[in-house]
């Protein structure tokens, strides 16, 4: 053999040694990485959102409403304190998927005790892998195959002195919108007749896992539709009715309960149908409230001093 | 599988492939590199070939066949200017007229097609507005028309390449393949560096794949990889948020200021590390963009030391015709009537400075903040040239040399402040709001609700750690490189062992602090879009 041909072949093997060392490292990296508990989509936001919920007093909220941003965008848990008394967090961010929230809901039930979990809908229908889409494929299966580069920022769960009056925390997890950008469309969306929306397969796993969760914690479940008529119609209504009645779980739609709402779509929406903005997300809460006062018998902690920080946060977050 | 569910499928990989995606360095170049390698010597070039209009087809589709239209013009271009330089049968007169008549219709031709992907709309607003205000009624509907990637470019580089011939630097090459690959090479299609086709000869040589290429050029990418996913990346979203907030002071417009200058530098220095290195593995040698810019000594150094490839073409492409022109001779020597002698020398490089600039300007593309840009740069390095000799005297009689640590501090400062305001406009949404940050800086300066902000601007805690580590570690790394201190030279010194953990530490760095992948926003190349 030549020089060139030694060389080479040394060179070869440097190669094949250095991925075949690298290859080890990314399965022991993916291992430690790898969450213990149950697959995320977006560990970021859910590990911040249990950052944020941990911050909370122990076993202080008694409503824990679970969902993407139609929840943190319209729903005031400091509104629902004002009006009824009742303790309650949005334990939701944006594009989150049902993976997230049976994580989010596991975890954050170790430092609380809620008697009711109101898991808005719009999770149901959409995409529930912890994975990207299914057009993603080579990412996807790497992604599968080594899960660092899905949970990359899995340091991100160390928190680093966080701060304790970050507004969105005073704001129990409601993130309102200023804006008004007015819906043009059909205002009788939810009437055409359309064929009922499928939950997909994947999703009703999840779904039966949070079902079987509450069930063994003796928390009550509520299913919620959010007036959205960019997200949702009569087709995704009669879908998840059909569940909820299979289930045995109550099930209110926002979208038909208008004339108790009043929600005014050139007003009190954010972004053109899409999302509340502060005066529907002051609509859809005062409404739940008054539901919840009704239909649950939950406390009303106002006056009692162990809740006076719900008091304070009232106070700072300027909005009331 | 069926053919539109595979087609939708690589629509969906493809669709946003980058120089930051692991379908580039992992898939495109890795296979491209291996076929390279494997097949007969000769059909070498037309895998690099294929492979770069594969990824130019990911990305404009097909506009593909702008740039194929584009190669086969300057390449016959090209030939017909040499053709003429060779025509002993011409008067040197002639044959200098004759040539002259075919580099202004390529340059024409190179430029219109330019204008009217990129600037038609730009070009069509502002004559609206002009007219309006001369009482003309003449409105101007957006066309908003999609540019061939990198077409700012090689537009560049094929008029280089026709000037090149035309001065008889270089012959015509008479292979259209060469010239295919010099407008199409995908390592440095997006965003450069600006190739010359003298410097690119290496290009269009046939070698093999080695290992010591093959080892630094994946070396080079992964410090692009870091500076790009770990550092710009990381600060995007904060970037996106200073400017876009509904609340500026003069601390927060400083920030914003100095956050886009550093995503930026990041930005911009990681892609065209990542094209060097890719271009490394195929042994071939691209121009490097950037030596350390912030070391510079005054405006105009920094533009020796930023995006090199462009000033360079500007140098050779605009300042020295226009200096050297019959014209803005003539104008220098009357000038030098009215004004006295010492006042008009430099009237010339006023001329030449102020077209290179406006033109460098309006190439990052159709918007007023990028034109003003330009002659923000024009004004302060003429104001520079003013004064260099005046500066020099005064520090002669304080006993200063200009390497003493008091003048770099100033010159440092100086030059950071200027290059901090410049990317402050060039990032504006509009020059009224670049002008209004400006103006705040020094009527509003105050910082507590900076402080306020910071933890609302889309980056946690955690974000801030790594950006500020990484943008620590790139300086220390410029400081070494300045000192002239062989880095690579040293890593390659230590132990394999060594060597080995050091590269599994830097790999590892990118993939666990990188800001890719779910719960982060991708962000393109900010020069892709010039």
């Amino acid at each position: 053999m030549t020089d060139t041909g030694i060389v080479r072949k040394n060179h070869l093997k440097e190669v094949l040694g250095f991925f075949a060392v690298f290859l080890l490292l990314l399965i022991i990296s993916s291992y430690f990485t790898n969450p213990s508990g149950d697959a995320v989509y977006d560990i970021i936001h859910t590990e911040m959102k249990l950052n944020d919920i941990e911050a909370e007093k122990d076993h202080s909220i008694d409503v824990l409403f679970a969902g993407d941003s139609l929840v943190f965008r319209g729903i005031s848990p400091l509104q629902i304190w004002e009006k009824s008394g009742i303790t309650s967090y949005d334990l939701s961010d944006g594009a989150m998927r049902l993976c997230d929230q049976v994580s989010l809901i596991k975890e954050s039930c170790e430092s609380q005790s809620p008697k009711l979990i109101v898991l808005e809908t719009h999770v149901m229908v959409g995409e529930a892998s912890p994975y990207k889409d299914e057009f993603a494929l080579p990412t996807n299966l790497i992604e599968e195959i080594f899960p660092i580069f899905h949970y990359h920022s899995f340091y991100k769960r160390w928190k680093l002195f966080q701060p304790e009056d970050q507004m969105i925390r005073i704001r129990k997890g409601f993130d309102p919108g200023f804006e008004a950008e007015p819906y043009t469309g059909d205002l009788n969306y939810m009437e055409a007749e359309e064929e009922p929306d499928m939950i997909p397969p994947l999703n009703r796993r999840y779904l039966s896992e949070i079902i079987d969760f509450t069930r063994e914690k003796g928390i009550k479940l509520l299913l919620l539709s959010m007036p959205s008529p960019l997200n949702y119609d009569k087709g995704i209504h009669d879908a998840v009715d059909a569940w909820a009645k299979e289930k045995g779980i109550e099930f209110v739609d926002l979208n038909l309960l208008n004339d108790k709402l009043q929600i005014d779509w050139t007003t009190d929406t954010k972004d053109g149908g899409d999302h509340m903005n502060f005066e529907g997300s002051r609509k859809v809460s005062l409404f739940l409230a008054e539901y919840l006062e009704d239909n649950y018998g939950l406390e009303d902690h106002r006056g009692d001093k162990n809740y006076a920080n719900w008091d304070d946060c009232h106070e700072k977050a300027g909005l009331y | 599988m069926s053919i539109s569910f595979f087609l939708e499928c690589m629509g969906k990989w493809w669709g946003q492939l980058s120089y930051t995606v692991w379908m580039y360095f992992a898939l495109l170049l890795p296979l491209t590199a291996l076929i390279y390698q494997l097949v007969e010597k000769e059909k070498r070039k037309f895998v690099l070939l294929i492979s770069s209009w594969i990824f130019f087809f990911t990305l404009s589709k097909f506009l593909l066949i702008a740039n194929i239209v584009s190669s086969i013009f300057v390449w016959k271009l090209g030939l017909i200017i040499d053709g003429i330089n060779s025509d002993k049968s011409l008067k040197r007169k002639e044959r200098k007229r004759k040539k002259q008549r075919f580099l202004i219709l390529g340059i024409l031709a190179l430029v219109l097609v330019l204008l009217s992907f990129k600037y038609l709309d730009f070009l069509g607003e502002s004559m609206a507005v002009l007219l309006q205000t001369f009482g003309i009624a003449f409105g101007w509907t957006e066309i908003g028309i999609i540019a061939p990637v990198g077409i700012s470019y090689y537009t560049l580089e094929s008029i280089a390449y026709l000037s090149d011939i035309y001065w008889e630097k270089t012959r015509a090459d008479g292979k259209l393949i060469n010239i295919a690959l010099f407008m199409s090479f995908f390592p440095k299609l997006i965003e450069g560096p600006i190739t010359r086709y003298d410097s690119s000869l290496g290009l269009f040589t046939v070698r093999d794949i080695r290992y010591e290429n093959l080892a630094q050029g994946y070396q080079r990418i992964l410090w692009g990889l870091f500076k790009k996913l770990v550092v710009a990346d990381q600060l995007a979203p904060g970037v996106e948020a200073v400017y876009g907030g509904n609340y500026m002071d003069g601390g927060v417009a400083l920030f914003a200021a100095l956050i886009f200058t550093i995503q930026e530098y990041m930005d911009f220095s990681g892609a065209i590390d990542i094209a060097i290195g890719s271009a490394k593995i195929f042994g071939i040698k691209l121009l490097e963009n950037f030596t350390q810019p912030f070391f510079a000594k005054n405006a105009g150094d920094f533009w020796h030391r930023w995006h090199i490839t462009l000033g360079a073409f500007f140098r050779d492409y605009v300042f020295y015709p226009v200096s050297l022109s019959r014209k803005v001779s003539k104008i220098s020597k009357n000038a030098a009537k009215i004004i006295g002698n010492a006042a008009s020398r430099f009237v010339t490089p006023a001329i030449a400075l102020f077209a290179v600039w406006s033109l460098s300007g309006l190439w990052h593309g159709p918007r007023w903040t990028y034109v003003f840009y330009g002659l923000y740069y024009f004004v302060l390095i003429l104001i520079e040239n003013i004064l260099e000799k005046p500066f020099l005297t005064l520090l002669e009689k304080l006993r200063l040399s200009e390497a003493s640590i008091p003048v770099r501090i100033f010159r440092g400062i100086k030059l950071l402040f200027i290059v901090i305001i410049g990317e402050m406009f060039f990032r504006a949404e509009t020059l009224i709001d670049g002008f209004d940050m400006f103006t705040k800086i020094f009527t509003d300066l105050r910082f507590d609700m900076l402080f306020k902000h910071l933890e609302n601007i889309n980056i946690d805690r955690w974000g801030y750690v790594t950006i500020i580590l990484g943008t620590l570690l790139v300086a220390a790394v410029d400081v070494l490189k300045e000192a002239g201190f062989p880095i690579r030279r040293n890593i390659e010194r230590l132990p394999k062992p060594l060597r080995f953990a050091f590269w599994y530490v830097c790999i590892f760095v990118v993939i666990i602090f990188g800001a890719y992948g779910t719960g982060y926003d991708s962000v393109d190349l900010i020069y892709a879009q010039f």
